[in-house]
């Protein structure tokens, strides 16, 4: 286990290497194969001229995706430190967890229940009902640590199962409208336009600051209930609080993109691997590293099978599960 | 203790009863419901002719709620004891999915594939995912119960996202796929009933032979390891028996949830540990469990029905969170 | 219990176990492969028995209604002109309804089992249920002496719904098709005639719009979604009805094969830049986004105020003679300034 300290200057360092990623994968989502675009035109773009297609493609179709990746990845990392820190489980992530799927349903079931044109001012109550819903089964279910990590995934995974049995029944029986969600449950990025930035920015992107705050009562929650306890943390409060954190960051990222699972799982890993297990360091680190990871994981959605994009929600699924795989077997599964 | 051992025993016998008389009511109800009205003279009447709606779909869709329910019920009683580990059951160890995958692909990619060939292929699909379970949580020799469970998450939710990837890629044909992805007994006749009946007739009385076996499982890794080789052997057949239970439902009824988690939970509540008992009635409450689920689908809004699967699940998870979070 | 008798008891049980799996696989492979042979025997059944006088295919007096029918999924042999008639998608109730034939039954979508543009032609009716999943029962008890499935649809029953009555197969995909299908059914229920009022009728139409548009006109019929849009391809239903009518259809690529078995291909506002079609007839609900795209305010049919919204359900969802008819109708009357 890692339990080195990072030297200051070393630290440093991988931040801007990171900082340094972004600013590359922006680019590249920003720039590449945008038709019209060659380097004469190049500083078209930066002097006002919007009626070019690529001055169009650039900052109305790539611009606005590529920040709600950014955004979004660090959300959902966040929320994923949350999770993990508040059920002592580093197996704990939104998707597998069941608060996906939670709040998936009730976007489902609004749809479907209030038929109207403009659908995204019912998706994100909806979304963040049913990622509630499920964030207070989590909370059960983490309570007095009842569960070895082995049964909360197991427990969290029947939940998910059940939302998503109900989903799946409820889509069935409304064939017409199937094909249009199906590509939303699968995590959509594109199609963002500067409303949902602006939701993201001004909306979620202070609680993912918040959380920081959060970090030292991680820390300490992490040595356990009791000992926790004795040092003076209200346990019980600081649970609810991040469990309602959470559910705030999950349900946001849903109402917006769909459910994308698994960076809140390997973020928070990745974070640890790097940083140690110091919740200060590692939700700075884990906004920076999600961004990363769901714009490379963004841009190789559209790069796979172009010009066939693949939904980010797969892509992080596929590269989840190995990982997910690995952290198994390194963990040796630990108690039963 | 004998006082105990009595106890239990009548008990067992006492349930078992019930649920053969529920089960029956049950099987009656369900022949005689669904989206069609029938009398029971009619009922009668093609019972001995040989003929007609209750003789040629409802009866043979009981058989099949039975067997199916009896085979997952069981699979997650046996899989429950080999790993320690109530949480277990064969839809949440990938076998569910890998049976999916495999549908999904037929379905979805292959265009004229002939239509018979699917239970075959689902199976081999469902034996395949767990084949690779398996090998991700072999280590020195065994399958630790905790490694065979996480790898089992892992495997299905991997699955899942090839599942949903096909769905999203294919969309306007991905309804037709689903309904035979979400398990339900739609269709599901006289043909359907020879593919599960052998598996289920030869599987049951199996896991029932190796009650014992699985009750000594329960003992503890080092004591299991302390007793041999032949007792690790004996854990990879009855996971293989998993697998063939498991697989022959997939095969026959797509991906039926909840029936192995649930029932064996409740049964061992009801009866305790002793396998020689939790396998009999987890096979009858399992019965009971799907053919109820079936026929509630088929009567609640005529003629669509819903699926068999959907109603496990709404069934089944409401009880499993009370499991959870109350008790224990 | 000493140790020793533990274990061997143990072998023999190990050894009772894999016999007993390899017996359950053995058995079972007796179940599979005759449940197999009795499937594909179903799957078959009525093409591999057709009665010995129909191969030679006897002129049929219109009263003997005895024929085999040739379709998609084989050969069917009818015994006599079919009462019951169930019907499993919308653009069969279509043709059945242009030929005066009234369904039984119908299978359909949702809320819907009568598309809206042919509510008032349709008398009563059971429901048979989805027609992703009809419910087999009611079909059965129906009695049927005739039904006719979308062979996408329906693959996965096929056996099931030819055990009920004699099934037809019969595809929508192009407007050739449609055509063909009126004639089939046509000589199935006995009435030719009909057949040949119903081709008239829609020939008539086309006749009177082609007048009325005039000179022709580059034309694309395209879906504009929140995030992609796809164009019907030259030989799909809309697209060759719209070639029928005069105008120049300009999409000639490949259907996308990664779209199932729908007939559009993927477009984007720059190939459509590229086409630059007179006449767009667009349908979905992403075109107020699509029109504040720039490049689309620079195509030619935007320019010239020749771009129509039409209704998605008629012209992307409805195939069928009666659909065929209103499409060109609407088609004429927007390109001649009547109508939206």
């Amino acid at each position: 286990m890692n339990g080195q300290r990072r030297s200051v200057p070393s630290f440093l360092l991988l931040v801007f290497c990171l900082f340094a990623l972004l600013l590359a994968a922006l680019a590249v989502s920003l720039f590449w194969r945008v038709k019209g675009l060659s380097f004469e035109h190049w500083f078209e773009l930066f002097n006002g001229k919007t009626d070019s297609l690529a001055a169009y493609t650039v900052w109305n179709v790539r611009l606005p995706r590529a920040l709600l990746a950014m955004l979004l990845g660090a959300v959902l990392a966040v929320a994923g430190c949350l999770l993990q820190g508040m059920t002592r489980n580093d197996l704990a992530d939104p998707e597998v967890i069941g608060v996906n799927q939670g709040a998936s349903l009730f976007v489902v079931l609004g749809l479907l229940l209030f038929d109207t044109k403009d659908a995204s001012l019912l998706i994100l109550p909806s979304a963040f009902f049913g990622s509630f819903l499920g964030g207070i089964v989590v909370y059960l279910l983490s309570l007095q640590g009842r569960y070895t990590p082995v049964r909360l995934v197991l427990a969290g995974l029947a939940v998910s199962f059940f939302f998503g049995s109900l989903t799946t029944g409820l889509l069935l029986m409304h064939e017409a409208t199937l094909s249009d969600i199906l590509y939303w449950m699968a995590g959509k990025l594109s199609g963002a336009n500067w409303t949902d930035i602006q939701i993201a920015l001004f909306g979620l992107f202070p609680v993912v600051l918040l959380s920081w705050l959060f970090s030292s009562q991680l820390n300490v929650l992490a040595l356990g209930d009791e000992m926790a306890g004795g040092l003076g943390q209200r346990v019980a409060l600081i649970r609810r609080l991040a469990m309602l954190t959470a559910s705030v960051l999950v349900g946001g990222a849903v109402a917006l993109a769909g459910p994308i699972g698994f960076v809140g799982l390997m973020v928070p890993h990745m974070a640890r691997l790097m940083a140690g297990p110091n919740y200060r360091l590692l939700i700075p680190l884990s906004i920076l590293l999600g961004a990363d990871l769901l714009l490379l994981s963004d841009l190789v959605g559209q790069m796979l099978f172009y010009p066939v994009e693949t939904p980010v929600g797969i892509i992080t699924a596929l590269t989840g599960t190995p990982f997910f795989l690995y952290l198994m077997r390194r963990n040796k599964g630990g108690s039963v | 203790m004998r006082p105990q051992r009595m106890i239990t025993r009548r008990r067992f016998w006492i349930l078992f009863a019930a649920g053969l008389g529920l089960l029956l009511v049950f099987a009656a109800l369900s022949l005689r419901f669904g989206a069609v009205f029938v009398s029971l003279e009619q009922l009668v009447e093609e019972w001995r002719k040989g003929q007609g709606i209750v003789f040629e779909y409802r009866l043979p869709r009981l058989l099949i709620a039975i067997l199916v329910g009896m085979n997952m019920a069981v699979a997650g009683a046996v899989i429950q004891g080999v790993t320690r580990n109530p949480m277990a059951a064969p839809d949440l160890i990938g076998l569910n999915a890998g049976g999916g995958l495999v549908i999904a692909i037929l379905l979805l990619m292959i265009p004229d594939f002939p239509a018979y060939t699917l239970p075959v292929a689902s199976f081999c699909g469902a034996a395949a995912a767990g084949g690779l379970v398996f090998l991700l949580a072999y280590r020195k020799g065994s399958i630790a119960p905790t490694r065979l469970v996480l790898s089992g998450v892992a495997v299905g939710s991997g699955l899942q996202a090839l599942i949903t990837l096909l769905l999203v890629k294919y969309a306007p044909n991905a309804a037709q796929a689903l309904v035979f992805l979400k398990g339900s007994l739609y269709a599901r006749t006289w043909p359907h009933v020879g593919m599960i009946a052998p598996w289920t007739l030869a599987g049951i009385p199996l896991a029932f032979f190796f009650s014992r076996v699985l009750s000594m499982l329960q003992l503890g890794e080092e004591s299991v390891r302390g007793l041999g080789l032949r007792v690790h052997l004996a854990r990879l057949l009855l996971l293989a028996l998993v697998v063939a239970l498991a697989g022959s439902s997939v095969a026959v009824a797509g991906t039926i949830g909840f029936v192995g988690l649930i029932v064996p939970h409740l049964v061992k509540y009801l009866i305790g540990p002793d396998f020689r008992f939790v396998i009999p009635l987890s096979a009858l409450f399992g019965a009971l469990l799907l053919v109820t689920a079936d026929m509630i689908g088929r009567v609640i809004m005529p003629p669509a029905e819903i699926p068999a699967g959907i109603l496990t699940a709404l069934i089944g998870a409401p009880y499993f969170l009370y499991l959870l979070i109350l008790r224990r | 219990m000493s140790k020793r008798s533990f274990r061997i008891g143990r072998g023999n049980r190990n050894l009772v176990l894999l016999a007993g799996l390899a017996l359950m696989l053995g058995l079972s492979g007796c179940g599979q492969s005759g449940s197999g042979n009795a499937n594909s025997a179903d799957a078959s059944g009525n093409a591999s028995s057709p009665p010995p006088a129909a191969t030679a295919a006897p002129p049929a007096s219109a009263n003997d209604g005895k024929k085999t029918v040739k379709h998609l999924w084989g050969e069917t042999p009818i015994e006599s002109i079919p009462r019951k008639t169930v019907a499993l998608d919308f653009y069969i109730v279509d043709t059945l309804v242009s030929l005066g034939v009234q369904p039984a039954g119908i299978a359909g979508s949702g809320d819907t089992r009568v598309p809206d543009y042919i509510k008032d032609q349709v008398g009563t009716f059971t429901d048979v249920g989805e027609r992703k999943e009809p419910n087999l029962e009611v079909i059965r008890s129906l009695e049927p002496d005739l039904i006719i499935a979308n062979p996408e649809r329906a693959k996965l029953i096929q056996g099931e719904l030819e055990k009920i009555a004699p099934t037809i197969a019969l595809s929508d995909r192009s407007y050739q098709t449609i055509l063909d299908n009126v004639d089939l059914l046509a000589d199935v229920f006995g009435n030719p005639d009909q057949a040949k009022k119903v081709r008239a009728d829609l020939e008539a139409k086309i006749k009177q719009a082609k007048e009325k548009i005039g000179t022709s006109s580059s034309v694309l019929v395209v879906g504009v979604f929140e995030d992609d849009m796809s164009v019907w391809v030259k030989n799909s239903f809309i697209a060759s009805l719209m070639t029928d009518i005069g105008l120049n259809y300009v999409f000639d690529g490949e259907k996308a094969k990664t779209e199932g078995n729908a007939d559009i291909a993927k477009m984007t506002v720059e190939r459509l830049a590229e086409l630059n079609p007179d006449v767009l007839f667009l349908y979905g609900d992403g075109i107020a986004k699509l029109k504040e795209n720039p490049l689309f305010n620079q195509l030619k049919a935007a320019k010239e105020n020749r771009v129509y919204e039409v209704d998605r359900d008629l012209w992307s969802r409805s195939r069928g003679p009666i659909a065929a008819g209103l499409i060109v109708d609407e088609a004429a009357a927007l390109l001649n300034g009547q109508g939206k």
